[in-house]
């Protein structure tokens, strides 16, 4: 038994905690990857930030990685950034203190805390960016190592892990859709060494390469890194795995929330189709088209836990 | 006046009234030697690097509260102090006798007040006094809360006056708070000086949630049969939130606010995952005036339409019940010894301090003429707000504070100044002597229990007489020593 309010803090908490880890890791593999990349192509790395973060944020006397991190890192009122994330996440957290462990909260609280501190050492110091966004994402690592190993798996954690899982399923497919033209225009046009350098980031970007490695070695043909990211059910953050674990989720919450009928069947029509319709989805003309689909019923999966009936079309 | 003792680091000794811990400069009280000898084994860099310790373990596990009207972030924490008060036994066991017969009375005082009134038919207590309180709830006369209880939870103030005699300040008979301070202080000392304790029997502090939540079952009706204890809450934005959070967590119950609950068919239920769960007893932490818009105040969103109701048939039980504020009332309190006396035949156990209520027009008459000698209240505010402290107050503060006097004559009560007693205090690398106050927490259901202490709150400021978190207080732990005679 859990109050409603508690049940969706939680789910929202999972959520804002995965949000801020995702950020994190694009702005460090971004980071990483146009450092390389602005020696050979100034536009082709300014086009890479554009391309998950939007147009450069107005900051002058900061290079143009430093303004995208410290935007995304310190922003408070970028509703994208990992501070807001964070500090939404304490705030769901601070009203349901009492379903929480003591540990969990520690953390969280070290890791906003640690991030208004190094938000003043970077105005003075902005070379130190880096070196906090790589403490910040370990911090947010500690955080969710102490979710996983304090929580009870009652139905609280499962609503923290539902929003984690949703949170990173729609990161997946949103990565996808944005980063698929480009990886394909460098395959098609031929052009090896960018077709691995961008199917590397996409992998760095969504956590991957290793797993990826482990099971299709080095080479990185874009195929092979699609079906990965879409289809491969044990790696923590493919479209397959994520659908499989908010289904298995959803079946063990209780009925009696007007929206979970909707969303399990969603999520059942989804999971159906990545088991069984892998290869029409390969041989598509148009990934994006599946990737699309597939994060808009997401959101009626997401709307129909959070929003009030009357407020969800389907 | 400086003393070496036997710490590395100065201590001050107050000049001015009961110091807790020196006899005289130089000369500790027998209580205190051992922790001033711990004390004395550390350096002061050592010391401060616990000092910063504590505050760091307090920011990040969240143990803050908040002040309303500051606009920088609203969340601050509460000042620690590390030198812990020393309670023995024999004055614990003095308090505890005179806590009980107080909470007794009063809890006799009110099933009176809203019963047959013999207090009041026998001019022990004035009508005009009870019924021109406005915590005083007329629409709940005749009903009788479950098992009798009123003040399921008091918060007592108690000071030293000069020759260290114990002396009730007020009583805290609505949604008394701190409680959560007493028992993270203990957790925060016990973690940052270990050391400390190793030459004292200190008496626990940390069973007070299964204490609260045995005095809430007790009077829960039908509690265990598919039904709910819950903390409710105003929400996340009360300045002690952190206390209603601390307390759920601890009594392993859910901390609801009142957009969670429900009433129908005057039976109250909570939104759960799984559908309505009865609940049978709340222990609120919303005033009266918010718990419930259909009864009380309407604006309120807090609260819950139609809880009052229930509570009416009988099927909640509410922790303090409502109306149980008429017994804190400042103008109430004058008459305390008079309703011990009453109720139970005996003398009080603990004095309290002389109390003019601003009701009579004689003391009405003195309270204007020596305002600048008094400590004045209102009669209904708490947390230090709406008070004025005579003899540190301006002419123009006495001339402006007597004229909104005035306008409402019995809203006042004034109390001459009191000098608190002192307790060293580290503040800025040296130990100096700071006033102190002291709330223990009193529950009463099936028999009175009594947290061993309670919250020693602390004027950080110097010279300053107000404690209150909210007015620049701090707190220490508090120690009460087993006997082992």
């Amino acid at each position: 038994m859990m109050l409603s309010r508690i049940a969706d803090s939680l789910y929202w908490m999972g959520r804002y905690i995965e949000r801020a880890e995702n950020t994190c890791r694009l702005l460090k593999a971004t980071h990483e990857f146009t450092v390389e990349l602005s020696g050979l192509d100034d536009a082709l790395a300014e086009q890479e930030w554009e391309l998950l973060f939007g147009a450069p944020p107005a900051n002058e006397g900061l290079t143009l990685n430093a303004q995208y991190i410290d935007s995304f890192m310190y922003d408070a009122s970028n509703p994208f950034s990992v501070i807001y994330s964070i500090e939404q996440a304490r705030s769901n957290a601070r009203s349901i203190g009492e379903v929480l462990t003591r540990e969990v909260i520690l953390q969280l609280n070290e890791t906003y805390h640690a991030m208004v501190s190094s938000r003043n050492a970077v105005a003075l110091n902005p070379a130190r960016l880096t070196d906090f966004t790589e403490a910040t994402h370990r911090d947010i690592l500690t955080l969710l190592g102490a979710i996983e190993h304090t929580l009870t798996r009652d139905q609280g954690w499962t609503y923290m892990k539902l929003g984690e899982a949703m949170e990173r399923t729609q990161r997946t497919l949103k990565v996808l859709e944005l980063k698929l033209p480009t990886l394909r225009a460098a395959y098609k046009a031929k052009d090896f060494s960018m077709t691995f350098a961008f199917g590397r980031i996409l992998l760095l970007d969504l956590a991957s390469l290793e797993n990826y490695r482990r099971v299709y070695g080095a080479r990185l043909e874009p195929d092979q890194v699609l079906r990965f990211l879409l289809f491969n059910d044990q790696t923590p953050r493919s479209v397959h795995s994520g659908l499989k674990r908010m289904k298995a989720y959803v079946d063990v919450l209780p009925s009696a929330h007007a929206g979970m009928p909707t969303m399990r069947r969603i999520l059942g029509r989804k999971l159906a189709e990545a088991q069984y319709d892998e290869a029409q989805i390969m041989a598509m003309s148009d990934l994006s088209e599946y990737t699309q689909r597939t994060y808009k019923a997401l959101l009626h999966a997401h709307e129909a836990l959070v929003k009030p009936q009357h407020e969800v079309e389907e | 006046m400086r003393s070496k003792s036997e710490s590395q680091v100065e201590w001050n000794a107050t000049e001015q009234g009961f110091d807790e811990i020196w006899l005289k400069p130089g000369k500790p009280r027998k209580h205190y030697e051992q922790l001033l000898k711990s004390f004395g084994n550390m350096s002061p860099e050592e010391v401060a690097r616990r000092e910063n310790l504590q505050y760091l373990s307090l920011l990040n596990q969240g143990i803050t509260f908040n002040v309303y009207g500051e606009s920088e972030g609203r969340e601050r924490v509460f000042p620690f102090d590390f030198v812990p008060r020393i309670i023995t036994a024999s004055e614990w066991d003095h308090l505890k006798r005179g806590l009980t017969q107080r909470i007794t009375a009063l809890n006799l005082f009110l099933l009176d007040i809203y019963g047959e009134q013999q207090i009041l038919h026998e001019g022990i207590v004035p009508w005009e006094l009870i019924l021109s309180r406005k915590e005083y709830r007329r629409e709940l006369r005749g009903i009788i809360p479950p098992r009798k209880v009123f003040t399921h939870v008091c918060g007592t103030d108690l000071i030293r006056d000069g020759r260290g005699d114990f002396l009730v300040l007020e009583d805290n008979c609505r949604c008394p708070s701190g409680v959560s301070y007493v028992v993270e202080n203990r957790n925060l000392l016990a973690r940052t000086f270990p050391e400390l304790f190793n030459r004292y029997p200190v008496r626990p502090v940390r069973d007070y949630p299964q204490m609260l939540l045995d005095t809430l079952t007790f009077v829960a009706p039908h509690y265990g049969e598919n039904s709910l204890a819950v903390v409710l809450t105003p929400g996340s934005y009360n300045s002690a939130f952190f206390e209603h959070s601390f307390l759920a967590r601890e009594m392993g119950i859910p901390l609801v606010e009142g957009r969670d609950l429900i009433v129908e068919d005057n039976q109250v239920f909570a939104r759960t995952t799984e559908g309505r769960q009865r609940v049978s007893v709340i222990y609120r932490r919303v005033d009266d005036d918010f718990i419930d818009p259909v009864a009380f105040n309407h604006d309120s969103t807090l609260g819950v339409p139609g809880l009052l109701n229930a509570y009416r048939a009988g099927t909640v039980a509410l922790a303090n019940a409502p109306g149980a504020g008429v017994a804190d009332d400042k103008a109430v309190y004058a008459f305390i010894p008079e309703i011990i006396r009453h109720y139970l035949q005996e003398e009080p156990i603990l004095k309290q301090v002389t109390t003019f209520t601003g009701y009579k027009p004689d003391d009405f008459k003195y309270m204007v003429d020596h305002a600048h000698e008094l400590v004045i209240k209102t009669t209904g505010d708490a947390g230090g707000y709406g008070m004025l402290m005579g003899p540190m107050a301006s002419k123009k503060e006495v001339k402006e504070y007597v004229a909104k006097m005035q306008e409402n004559p019995g809203n006042y009560v004034g109390q001459p100044l009191i000098e608190l007693s002192s307790h060293s205090t580290f503040l800025n690398g040296e130990f100096v002597p700071r006033r102190i106050d002291l709330r223990p927490y009193i529950l009463y259901g099936d028999r009175v229990r009594i947290l061993p202490g309670g919250l020693t709150r602390v004027a950080l400021k110097e010279g300053s007489y107000v404690v209150n978190s909210s007015q620049g207080g701090g707190s220490k732990d508090t120690w009460v020593l087993e006997d082992r005679r």
